[in-house]
Formats: C-alpha cells, sequence, structure tokens
C-alpha cells in the first residue's frame, strides 16, 4: 500500500507534469492539477494513518522509509498544495487575462507546479539522505522556474538570487552529507544503504565525531541557505515576493519545512555522535539570529508579500531556536509551529494574492480599506495575521508559550526571554500593518472586489484547520506530534 | 595500481586543480575562464579514476565517466555556446583587480593548508593533502561568484566550488554511492541549463550580463 501511496505521491504528479509541459494543454491543466493535487492528499493521509497505526513503513526494499516525522511533513505539503492549486485556477486567469502571462505560461504554470509538488513530496518519503538531497536540490531547479514565470526584471533578479545563492547552500549540504557517508562507511561498510536513515540512525553513536562537527557545520549552512536563516537569507523575501502567490505560499509554507526536515535528520546523527551542546548551540544561534534581524526589516516593510517573506525568515528562526533549546517540550513546540507556520502562511499568501491583484499593488500604504474593497480576501489578511501574531487560541500562541516553558526548563531563560522579546516586536508590527490597512477609509474611486469560492477555500480551509487543531485538537494529532517528537530525540 | 602511485597522482592533480582555480581568478577573458573549468574537470576526472583504480571501486570510476561528461563536455560547451552566441563583451568584469583577487586566493590557500592540517580523514589511499586543497578551491570558487559581477562568471564561479567538493567526495571519502552520483549531476546539469536560460533572457531584458543590474529587489 506504501509503494502505491508514494506513486500517487511522487511519480503519478511527475507524469501529469510531462504530459501538460509536451502537448502543451492549456483547459484541462488546471483541473488536472487539482485532481492530481487531491490524489496527493489522499495519499498522504492514507499514509498519515498507516504510519500512526502501524509504526515506520517501508517500501521498494529500503529506499523508502516513512516515519512519524516525516509524514507530518508529508500531510503538509499535500494539504497546502491542494489548497495552492484551488487557489491558481483565479489568479492564474487574472494574469491571463491582464496579459501579465502569455497564454503558453499556463501550461508551463501548471507542469512545473506539479513538478514542484512531486519533488517536495519525494524529500520527506526517501530512506537515503544522498537521495534527499537529491529531492531537495531539484525543488530548487523546479521552484526557480516558477519564480522567474513572469518575465520581468524584477522576477528574473528574485530567479538569479534564488538559484545562485541556492546552488551554493545546496552544494555545502551535499559537501556534509559526503562526510557523513564517509563517517558511515567506516561503521556500516561501503554501500549505497550507508546513507539510509535507518542504518545511520541504528549506528549513529559510533560515527566518528570529528567528521560529524565537521558535517553538521556544511549541512546546517548548506539547507540553512533552504531554510532562509539570516544571514543567508537573502534571497528569501525576493523569492517568495516575486513569484506568483499560489507559488509563494507553497514556498513559504511547505518548501522551507522540507529543508528544516533535512536540517533536523542531521541534527539528531550530531549529537548521538558528538554529544548534546554542540549542535543545539549553533541552531540557537541560527535561530536567534535570524529572528532578530528579520525584526528591523518587517517593521519598515510595506510590500506585502515582502512582509511575509521576512516573517518567513523570523518564525524558520523561532522553530530552530526551539529545536536547538531542545527537550521534550520545546521540541514539541517546534513540531506544533512548523504545522501552525505552515497553514498560516500559506493562507496568508493566498489571500495577499488576492489583495494584491485587487488594488493591483503590492504596498500596504494603498491597501486602504482592505475589509470594504476586498472584503473575504481581507478577512483572510486579517484573521491570518492574527494567527501570525501568536494570540490565542492559534497555535502559535502555545507553541510559542512552549519556546519559553522549554528554555526556562533547560536552564536557557535568558535566550528563551530575549527570542520572545524580539517575537513580540515582530507580532507588534504585524498587526499595525493589517489593522492600518483595514480600518482605513477606503479611496474614493475603490470599488469591491470579490473573489472565486475555489480562492475562498483555499484561504479559509488552512485556517480552518488551524483553529481545529489550535482549540480542539485530535487525538491523532496530538499523537503525530508525540511520536515526531520522539524520533528527534536523541540517545544522549 | 598500487596505493602509493594512487596517493602521489591524486596530490599531483589536486594542486594542479587549485592552480587552474588561481587562473580563474586571474584571467579577465570568459573564454579562458571556460578553457581553465575544463581542464580542472578533466584533471578531477582523472584524479577520480586514479582512486577508483586503486581502490577497485567501480562507482568511482563511474563518477569519474560521469565529471568527464558533465563537466568536461556538457557544462563547458553549453557555457561556450551561450559565449558564441550572445553578442555580449567577453570581459569577466571582476570588481576586484586582478592583482588583488589573486592575493585574495592564494591567502585562502595559505589559511586552509594551516588550519585544515589535522584534518580528521585517514583514507584507505592516504592522501592526505586533499582536503585542504579541496576546501581552497570551494572557497576560490566562492570568491570568484562574490568578486565577478558578471553572470558567466558566476556559474563559473560555482562550478569551480562544485569541483573542489567532487574533489574531496571522490578522493578522500570514497564518493558517493551510484544512484546518489547520477542524481547529483543530472541536477547539475539542470542548474547550469536554467543559469544558461536566465542569462539569455537577461540579456534580453537588461542588454547585457552585468549582475550590476539585479539590484532593485531591496529592504
Amino acid at each position: 500500500m506504501i509503494a502505491a501511496a508514494v506513486l500517487c505521491l511522487v511519480l503519478l504528479p511527475l507524469a501529469a507534469a510531462l504530459v501538460i509541459w509536451t502537448l502543451r494543454l492549456r483547459g484541462p491543466a488546471g483541473p488536472l492539477s487539482i485532481a492530481l493535487s487531491g490524489i496527493m492528499l489522499a495519499a498522504a493521509l492514507a499514509t498519515f494513518v498507516r504510519v500512526q497505526d502501524r509504526g515506520p513503513q517501508t517500501a521498494f526494499g529500503d529506499w523508502i522509509y516513512i516515519d512519524s516525522l516525516g509524514v507530518i511533513v508529508l500531510t503538509l505539503i499535500t494539504v497546502v498544495g491542494l489548497c495552492a492549486a484551488l487557489n491558481s485556477q483565479s489568479y492564474i486567469a487574472h494574469d491571463l487575462a491582464r496579459g501579465d502571462l502569455r497564454v503558453e505560461d499556463e501550461p508551463r504554470y501548471y507542469a512545473l507546479f506539479l513538478a514542484f509538488m512531486a519533488t517536495m513530496a519525494a524529500v520527506p518519503v526517501v530512506n537515503n539522505l544522498g537521495v534527499m538531497w537529491v529531492a531537495i536540490e531539484a525543488t530548487t531547479v523546479v521552484s526557480v522556474l516558477l519564480v522567474s514565470i513572469y518575465r520581468t526584471g524584477h522576477s528574473l533578479e528574485a530567479a538569479w538570487k534564488y538559484l545562485v545563492l541556492g546552488s551554493v547552500g545546496i552544494a555545502l549540504a551535499l559537501f556534509g552529507t559526503m562526510m557523513t557517508y564517509y563517517a558511515a562507511s567506516a561503521t556500516i561498510g561501503e554501500s549505497a544503504s550507508a546513507l539510509n536513515w535507518t542504518e545511520l540512525r541504528a549506528t549513529s553513536v559510533q560515527l566518528d565525531p570529528e567528521v560529524m562537527r565537521l558535517a553538521f557545520i556544511f549541512v546546517l549552512v548548506g539547507y540553512g541557505t533552504k531554510v532562509g536563516l539570516a544571514p543567508m537569507h537573502t534571497w528569501l523575501p525576493d523569492a517568495h515576493s516575486q513569484a506568483p502567490s499560489p507559488v509563494s505560499g507553497l514556498l513559504s509554507g511547505v518548501l522551507l519545512n522540507c529543508a528544516v526536515y533535512a536540517v533536523l535528520r542531521f541534527r539528531v546523527l550530531t549529537i548521538d555522535a558528538v554529544g548534546g551542546s554542540y549542535a543545539d548551540h549553533l541552531l540557537i544561534g541560527f535561530g536567534l539570529f535570524s529572528v532578530a534581524l528579520a525584526v528591523p526589516f518587517l517593521v519598515v516593510q510595506h510590500d506585502i508579500k515582502r512582509m511575509l517573506g521576512y516573517h518567513s525568515v523570523e518564525h524558520m528562526g523561532i522553530i530552530v531556536l526551539a529545536v536547538g533549546i531542545g527537550g521534550h517540550v520545546a521540541l514539541y513546540a517546534a513540531m506544533l509551529h512548523l504545522v501552525a507556520h505552515s497553514l498560516t502562511k500559506s493562507s496568508l499568501f493566498f489571500a495577499a494574492g488576492s489583495v494584491v491583484q485587487a488594488f493591483n499593488s503590492r504596498s500596504m500604504h494603498r491597501m486602504r480599506g482592505l475589509l470594504r474593497v476586498t472584503p473575504v480576501a481581507g478577512a483572510g489578511v486579517v484573521v491570518g495575521a492574527l494567527a501570525l501574531a501568536g494570540l490565542p487560541p492559534f497555535a502559535m500562541f502555545t507553541s510559542e508559550y512552549g519556546l519559553l516553558l522549554g528554555a526556562f526548563a533547560s536552564g536557557r531563560a535568558v535566550i528563551g526571554v530575549v527570542g520572545m522579546l524580539l517575537v513580540a516586536l515582530a507580532a507588534a508590527s504585524l498587526l499595525h500593518h493589517t489593522i492600518t490597512a483595514a480600518y482605513h477609509e477606503p479611496r474614493p474611486n475603490a470599488v469591491a472586489h470579490g473573489i472565486s469560492v475555489a480562492a475562498i477555500l483555499s484561504v479559509f480551509a488552512p485556517l480552518a484547520l488551524l483553529l481545529w487543531v489550535s482549540v480542539a485538537p485530535p487525538a491523532r494529532f496530538n499523537q503525530a506530534l508525540d511520536e515526531a517528537v520522539a524520533v528527534l530525540e536523541a540517545r544522549r | 595500481m598500487s596505493y602509493e602511485f594512487a596517493s602521489d597522482a591524486i596530490d599531483v592533480l589536486s594542486i594542479a586543480m587549485l592552480i587552474a582555480a588561481l587562473g580563474i581568478v586571474w584571467t579577465r577573458s570568459l573564454g579562458w575562464a571556460l578553457v581553465l573549468f575544463g581542464t580542472q574537470s578533466s584533471m578531477l576526472a582523472g584524479a577520480a579514476l586514479h582512486a577508483g583504480l586503486a581502490t577497485d571501486s567501480p562507482h568511482i570510476v563511474a563518477a569519474a565517466g560521469l565529471t568527464a561528461m558533465v563537466k568536461v563536455i556538457a557544462a563547458p560547451a553549453l557555457l561556450w555556446l551561450l559565449l558564441q552566441r550572445l553578442p555580449t563583451s567577453h570581459d569577466a568584469q571582476p570588481s576586484v583587480g586582478q592583482r588583488t583577487g589573486l592575493v585574495l586566493a592564494v591567502l585562502i590557500a595559505l589559511i586552509f593548508a594551516r588550519t585544515l592540517d589535522a584534518q580528521p580523514f585517514r583514507t584507505a589511499i592516504g592522501a592526505e593533502r586533499v582536503l585542504p586543497t579541496s576546501v581552497t578551491v570551494m572557497l576560490i570558487g566562492i570568491q570568484v561568484m562574490v568578486t565577478h559581477r558578471q553572470a558567466l562568471s558566476q556559474v563559473i564561479g560555482f562550478l569551480v566550488l562544485e569541483n573542489g567538493m567532487a574533489l574531496a567526495a571522490l578522493t578522500a571519502a570514497y564518493g558517493m554511492p551510484l544512484i546518489v552520483e547520477f542524481g547529483i549531476f543530472l541536477d547539475l546539469l539542470l542548474a547550469v541549463f536554467v543559469a544558461f536560460v536566465y542569462t539569455q533572457r537577461m540579456h534580453v531584458i537588461f542588454g547585457s550580463l552585468d549582475t550590476e543590474r539585479l539590484r532593485s529587489l531591496r529592504g
């Protein structure tokens, strides 16, 4: 069954992408992308239940390995993916009608969209860390083409920065992976399986600590570039703001998770081999620095999509900080924050996309009367901003509180308090920008804009899910987070 | 082939790769930079071949073949084609002077030759000097990317970085499993192809490949 699910998650969308690209399918491409995203979601949910009921699953020999950590990342990819596919329909139709996109860009967009989904879905299901690297690099190559789909100078600039920085980062990550293989071949022996997570984890305590120290630095800086950790984050606000909004939602909501996932795997191996504080200190440093660096940019930012991009830097910083603080509570907080960020940020980007199209501007100064000119999408932006600011009852309140508790429990109170003060500043600036836009009188010539049912669904379904897991989390959700934390807990 | 001979050959080839990297820092001509990169890649393929034969590892020999195909032929040919197609200046446009660039690169080389002396790799073929050399080549690749405004120079810098990494991977750390190696080359080729498309588009939109023009997204 897992084999069939993996085929639906990776090969099916890739094949569909190839068909759409070669046949230049225009009309059916959109509905096809929704159907395939739906199939992917169904396959991911089936995998989720299977993993929860029967433990980690393998398939295709030992090439596929899905545990409770991978299945969370996978499910988020498909949930956000289906919403992005729904959102794409009216978004792309609008840009085609305005002439921002050319007719031949439509099949190209949907083909790349599906290929992007497939490469992301491959990341959390493969067993071999080398193959995982290949999948992550493939996400870069595909998503770069989506960022540059508008053929403007700005989008080219964003895509070039993303390609160049992303490639350098990923090359460093490969160097780290290679060193891990070297360390593993001493204990496991020289074979393809020496990079398999299952084998590495079984022997991680015996890995050469000196090599693993060096490997983790390269992996952290390398994959950290894709996570958007400061100071390697400079491509992120550009790429996330220049991409079509449904793609921004995917980039910010779930692609960053894939890179975080890679860092998490190597963190466990490094701690097992080297011992506690080394990896954690590095993670705390990068996490805190990312949050601190994002704050001033958030305060002065008026471009709504760039602002959301900097919030991604901030929130990835929070997740990495929580992981670095460590311990059951903080790790649980990190996983909860990862889920909450995916749902919130993707919904915000989808809503922002509709708002930007209605006002024909990204500047929040021009979005006066947000709630009157674009009542539905505007409401999405306001609710999303409340959730992203970490106000109760939304889950980010719980996860940020958990981070603070974890910090006190592990004797890192100062770090936790400083981190939360910075987060509070970021939240205040977000609320200020949103409230200003929402409650100003609209310009006299403004006309109200509606949005399509599919777009409404794409904005509010993630928020509804977020509210569900925040207020009355189902037992399966809590169990999934607990089991993911168990995967993250190192042996030393 | 004996271990000693392979080890000596890899040491010589890795130093030659370092010299080729210095040549790329020095030259102002994109054509020469491409030639130097192709030469460097063939040295890499040679070093990998020695390592593969000495340790009887068919997958490293295969990786050497892939290196020859992708990094010696495909990538330089693609970039050469681009250089011929675009009526653009063949000047690499470094933003630091030739001498400054070279001094910087030599400094990097000296620092890493000393600090990585106690490197943790103990390989069967005993090419102990490879890790400092390969990290130096990687850093020189990054230096080329940072100090050149010309888009193609940045791509070449990235490829030098890749070569430095592959040198350590193939000779010191027994290479990667073949399937992973294959994926790595496929991704690399795709990335170079995307860069190929973008530089053409850059030329259409801005009329040059000067990345100084890619500076409007700020703050």
